[in-house]
């Protein structure tokens, strides 16, 4: 465990150094500071959609971060050639793999965490009403899905290059919120080989969308039951455990070659 | 940051391809602000799309739906997260909408939907901001001179205020624009010109002029002939039973009518939200 | 005496635009502990590939190779061992001290130890004072010099280092001198490769010469350099011509 954390330590250096959190904080406050002294009809601003608008852009900015965090992490040891020093010591695969994992996992939890805040504290300073504990309950499970995401970037980044991981993740977000819950409107009626396919699509990929709360949280529908939360926890561990385990089937005998200068 | 690059590329896309595919039966003056020029027609779909959110706001974040097949455990889980069936907001709370079709109004000022609707629930609140809501009719028409149906929403606001030679004088530009105003759905159009013809019927019968009144309510019949209300008020004009007074009475009916969301969202089995009947015509029986 | 590393019979084949090449070919050698030993050739013939396969990061498709008794595949092997490769490659947004305390984290080192071995290794190196200064900011030599301490942070039997000098000026080129004198002073082995053959004849007691993937010579540095020969003419006569030469006999 201590050379995984030694790992996700390294990972949680180079991402406060290198500044895209706090640039991506400055963005979502300016927008917020924007939102407000939007004068709507001359009636003043409402807090609604700030929350809404604020929610939108911390899930879409963590988002970002994962993918470009998780699917760029062994790439750049690559292509840094740091991998080779790293690996000379009594390391696994699989402890590099889980301390990348675990490591841009933490901070961009922490980073989300510092969004929503910011995003909460401002629309009740604006006399916005919503609930804690729905917003509690968002936060745990938007964490879930971005735990299943870095994983899945993770994935990808093991037999491709940052460019085409980052890109693959991008696809199967877009996927997962704009097709897949049109997948059951689509096979009314349908029948054959195309509702197969379609059916096979709809169970087979990761449902992301499932980890999107804020519907709930901005029109104050109240917390999801505990059961669902529950299996929505679990699915996201699961989809976690599964793609990392991929990740250590790309890796666990990947070779490293030193191009030119081998 | 890739990702934005993207984004900034697939909104280009989505410019240039709108700007490609620009409907031929509406073409809306150009714009010169910037953002007008930058987005083209897109403006249009952006405008239409901002102002379907502030529906889903009016639904408590719930949209349309519609038929689909039961997939199991994904779509149960969904329905837990996402909420499905649909509330209305009420009361102070409308006003959470209001931003949406602000933006709407921004990205598309031809978006009249979007106008009508903000002048209407800005209207319809309890602490009544009329000069608010005809303050957003005024930049409706000024952004779009020749849409017969902002001057018949500023009608129904003024009658609904009792300020009856203004709207008097509403009815009678918007009945003038009817029949140059495009864009609008030819049957819901019909059923605009009956309510223009109402409205200017009922304000002659408060003026004092039957005569004329009757005009308006035999034309709407001709547009609206099961319109059995309308029937029964020209037969009584035509027999001396309606007099000035019950128009005076169906006056002081309209203007204590409060408006709730229930009303104005109508819920039926193929169209679970449908709000084309939004501005439900004056009951001139008194009923 | 034992055997710090022991390859037998060892061959790496990769395939390449649809063809296979042959990067080793029934290579053995044996380093003995406490040597430094220089692993000699010239670009493309199989050095770095066989440095990779002794750190586990490319499995060989025949043979077997063992440092420290254990077999290269098992990451025990690489408890003792120390690495440093040829560009010296490290996290630009680390500082010094911060890299040392990454490396000793993956050793699982003591806390204690740790920061006491942190402080010997900045001073052996000349880096204490620029310890807490991002790495991003480092000379060539400073580079090379932290990543030496890195690959020493374990105080390892085996220290692998690949072209430890490259691109170092003189100064730079005599501190890692002093260093690896020191190691052999203690008694560790050193597996050095290098193009710098003059700085292999200052500080290797043994050298291997690979061609083509094959050991084309081993032995003492005294035994197979003649008299009237320098190691450059020796290493450009030998790689000019094929066949294994050991300890002084082709």
């Amino acid at each position: 465990m201590r050379r995984v954390l030694t790992i996700a330590v390294t990972v949680w250096r180079e991402l406060l150094r290198r500044k895209e959190i706090y640039v991506l904080l400055i963005m979502l406050a300016a927008m917020l500071y924007a939102l407000l002294s939007v004068n709507i009809f001359g009636l003043g601003t409402t807090a609604r959609y700030i929350m809404d608008l604020g929610l939108l852009m911390a899930c879409f900015f963590t988002l970002v971060l994962t993918v470009t965090i998780s699917s760029r992490q062994l790439p750049d040891e690559e292509k840094m050639g740091t991998i080779y020093p790293l690996l000379a010591k009594p390391l696994t695969r699989v402890e590099l793999l889980l301390g990348k994992w675990l490591g841009a996992w933490s901070i961009i939890s922490c980073a989300s965490a510092v969004f929503y805040l910011l995003v909460a504290l401002v629309v009740r300073a604006y006399g916005g009403s919503f609930e804690w504990r729905t917003l509690a309950q968002g936060w745990v499970v938007h964490l879930s899905g971005l735990g299943a995401l870095a994983a899945m970037g993770i994935a990808f980044s093991t037999r491709m290059t940052y460019g085409a991981a980052a890109s693959m993740s991008y696809v199967v977000i877009a996927s997962s919120f704009c097709m897949l819950p049109r997948i059951p409107e689509m096979l009314v009626g349908l029948k054959g080989a195309r509702a197969t396919v379609l059916s096979a699509v709809y169970y087979l990929f990761p449902h992301f969308e499932l980890f999107d709360m804020r519907l709930r949280i901005v029109h104050e529908w109240g917390m999801v039951p505990w059961t669902s939360f529950t299996i929505l926890l679990s699915y996201g561990a699961v989809l976690t455990a599964l793609f990392l385990f991929v990740s250590w089937l790309g890796y666990r005998r990947k070779h490293f070659q030193r191009g030119a200068a081998l | 940051m890739a990702a934005g690059v993207l984004a900034s590329l697939a909104a280009l896309s989505f410019s240039l391809a709108c700007r490609l595919t620009t409907d031929p039966s509406f073409t809306p003056p150009a714009s010169t602000s910037l953002l007008g020029r930058l987005l083209g027609e897109s403006r249009r779909a952006i405008g239409d799309d901002l102002f379907e959110q502030a529906e889903r706001y009016f639904h408590r974040g719930v949209g349309h739906s519609r038929k689909a097949v039961s997939m199991g455990f994904f779509q149960r889980l969904s329905d837990e997260v996402q909420p499905r069936v649909p509330e209305h907001l009420a009361g102070g709370d409308i006003y959470e909408m209001m931003p949406w079709l602000r933006f709407a109004t921004r990205m598309d000022p031809h978006n009249v939907d979007a106008y009508l609707g903000a002048a209407f629930w800005v209207a319809a609140q309890d602490d009544g901001h009329q000069q608010h809501a005809l303050d957003i009719l005024s930049e409706a028409q000024r952004n779009n001179p020749d849409d017969y149906r902002i001057p018949l929403e500023r009608a129904q606001l003024l009658i609904h205020h009792g300020e009856l030679h203004k709207a008097a004088r509403a009815v009678d530009l918007a009945l003038v624009m009817w029949e140059n105003t495009r864009g609008v759905d030819p049957g819901q159009k019909r059923l605009d010109r009956a309510a223009l013809l109402n409205y200017r019927g009922f304000l002659h019968e408060l003026d004092g002029r039957p005569a004329e009144a009757l005009v308006c309510y035999r034309e709407h019949l001709s547009i609206r002939p099961e319109a059995d209300g309308v029937r029964q008020i020209v037969q009584g004009i035509e027999q001396g039973r309606r007099s000035r007074a019950d128009a005076e009475r169906v006056l002081g009916a309209f203007m204590k009518k409060k408006i709730t969301p229930d009303e104005y969202c109508h819920h039926d089995d193929d169209h679970p939200h449908d709000h084309e009947t939004a501005h439900s015509p004056l009951d001139l029986s008194g009923h | 005496m034992s055997i710090a590393i022991d390859i037998h019979d060892l061959s790496v084949r990769f395939r390449e635009r649809g063809h296979t090449v042959e990067a080793l070919c029934g290579v053995t050698l044996s380093v003995n502990a406490g040597e430094v030993f220089g692993f000699l050739g010239p670009n493309g013939s199989g050095k770095t590939t066989a440095i990779l396969v002794l750190l586990g990061f490319v499995m060989p498709d025949e043979g077997e190779a063992r440092i420290l008794g254990e077999n290269v595949r098992n990451p025990i092997a690489r408890e003792r061992i120390g690495y440093l490769p040829e560009k010296a490659e490290t996290y630009p947004f680390l500082t010094g001290r911060e890299l040392l305390r990454m490396a000793g984290g993956l050793f699982k080192m003591p806390r204690a130890a740790l920061k006491k071995r942190i402080e010997e290794l900045l001073d052996q190196v000349y880096l204490s004072e620029a310890a807490d200064r991002r790495i991003a900011t480092y000379s060539r030599g400073m580079l090379q010099r932290i990543g030496l301490a890195q690959a020493l942070i374990n105080d390892p039997d085996l220290l692998v280092l690949d072209e430890p000098t490259g691109g170092m000026d003189s100064l730079g080129r005599m501190e890692i001198r002093k260093i690896i004198a020191a190691l052999r002073a203690r008694g560790k082995t050193v597996f050095f490769s290098s193009h710098e053959l003059s700085e292999v004849e200052l500080v290797c007691d043994h050298i291997a010469i690979i061609k083509d993937g094959r050991i084309a010579a081993r032995g003492a540095v005294s035994e197979l350099v003649p008299a009237a020969e320098s190691l450059e003419q020796y290493f450009l006569r030998t790689v000019m011509r094929s066949g294994t030469r050991t300890g002084g006999a082709v």
